[in-house]
């Protein structure tokens, strides 16, 4: 399975299909999320900065100039995202300190987090259960997906370093991930 | 994109993060939905904004013309007869009589003078 280019994406979305913006999403999430959490420490504030991110994408894709990978383009603005996150986080916080330290605050109730487990995915058992399924995976097959999705090479540099011919890298990828997808599935489901 | 293949690239980039071991610890199972149901609202509300300053903009000019219709032209008191137009006579000075008067005296005057003295050299000239 091969997934369309995020340039043509992109190119959607600026023609007004804006349905395909979440095939960039699903692609970045978990990245996208893992990054954020870098600043904010905390997964709940990380999903909201992540949030904002793609957000701030998709309202500024028309400044995106197809010149660096959108992956890259997208991570200058998680990591802006996440700072302006912070900020305004810590100015909340300043903010009911004076109030409360005044008498002023009118005691909100604050949302609390009502995501329940069920609502989440275990990312750290679905990579375990991945990692199982990679190693349990035919030589020839680890191999190219380790050198295509572990080490991002294009299907001609596997070739090159490999000497199989293009097609059978491609075959060869397909069946990798369609046999560790299958599996995955089949956990997702059951979750 | 149909939801099986939107599936399909969410599991195949669960396996990619995983590989490369850049994954968060969880995930809201709607995440992307809630991201795109964001989308959609923001995308709703500009809409919605376009369309009330649009709105706005119409009412505002209709309002307006109505108010140039009824304040500027009605109150307006034109005679109900027609304009007749008025001579202005303006108390006016013939300057060249005046001057000619002027200088035929001068002239008269010089010329006695002239001829009490016969022998002025300007005179006979």
């Amino acid at each position: 399975m091969e997934d369309e280019d995020d340039f043509s994406i992109v190119r959607k979305c600026l023609d007004g299909d804006i349905n395909s913006f979440e095939t960039i999403v699903k692609k970045y999430q978990l990245k996208i999320i893992n990054l954020c959490y870098k600043y904010t420490k905390n997964y709940a504030d990380a999903e909201e900065a992540a949030q904002q991110s793609f957000l701030r994408a998709f309202n500024s894709l028309d400044k995106f100039r197809f010149e660096s990978k959108f992956y890259t383009w997208m991570h200058r603005i998680a990591i802006n995202c996440s700072l302006n996150y912070i900020n305004s986080k810590e100015k909340r916080k300043e903010n009911e300190t004076i109030s409360d330290n005044l008498g002023l605050s009118n005691r909100e109730t604050r949302a609390v987090d009502t995501e329940t487990p069920y609502n989440n995915y275990n990312m750290l058992e679905l990579a375990k259960h991945t990692e199982n399924v990679y190693n349990s995976l035919p030589a020839e097959l680890k191999l190219v997906i380790k050198l295509r999705d572990i080490e991002d090479l294009s299907y001609e540099d596997i070739s090159s370093k490999t000497g199989i011919p293009i097609g059978t890298v491609r075959s060869r990828i397909h069946r990798g991930r369609e046999i560790m997808m299958d599996s995955l599935k089949k956990v997702i489901k059951d979750e | 994109m149909s939801k099986d293949n939107l599936k399909k690239i969410e599991i195949l980039y669960f396996i990619k993060a995983f590989l490369q071991k850049d994954f968060p610890r969880y995930l809201s199972k709607n995440f992307s939905n809630v991201v795109m149901k964001r989308i959609k609202e923001q995308k709703t509300n500009t809409y919605f904004e376009n369309f009330t300053r649009l709105a706005v903009a119409a009412s505002f000019a209709v309002v307006t013309l109505l108010l140039i219709k009824v304040v500027a032209v009605d109150n307006l008191d034109y005679p109900q007869n027609s304009v007749s137009k008025t001579q202005i006579s303006v108390p006016t000075y013939n300057t060249s009589n005046q001057v000619n008067k002027d200088c035929k005296e001068e002239n008269q005057k010089y010329n006695k003078e002239c001829c009490v003295n016969e022998n002025n050299k300007e005179c006979r000239q």
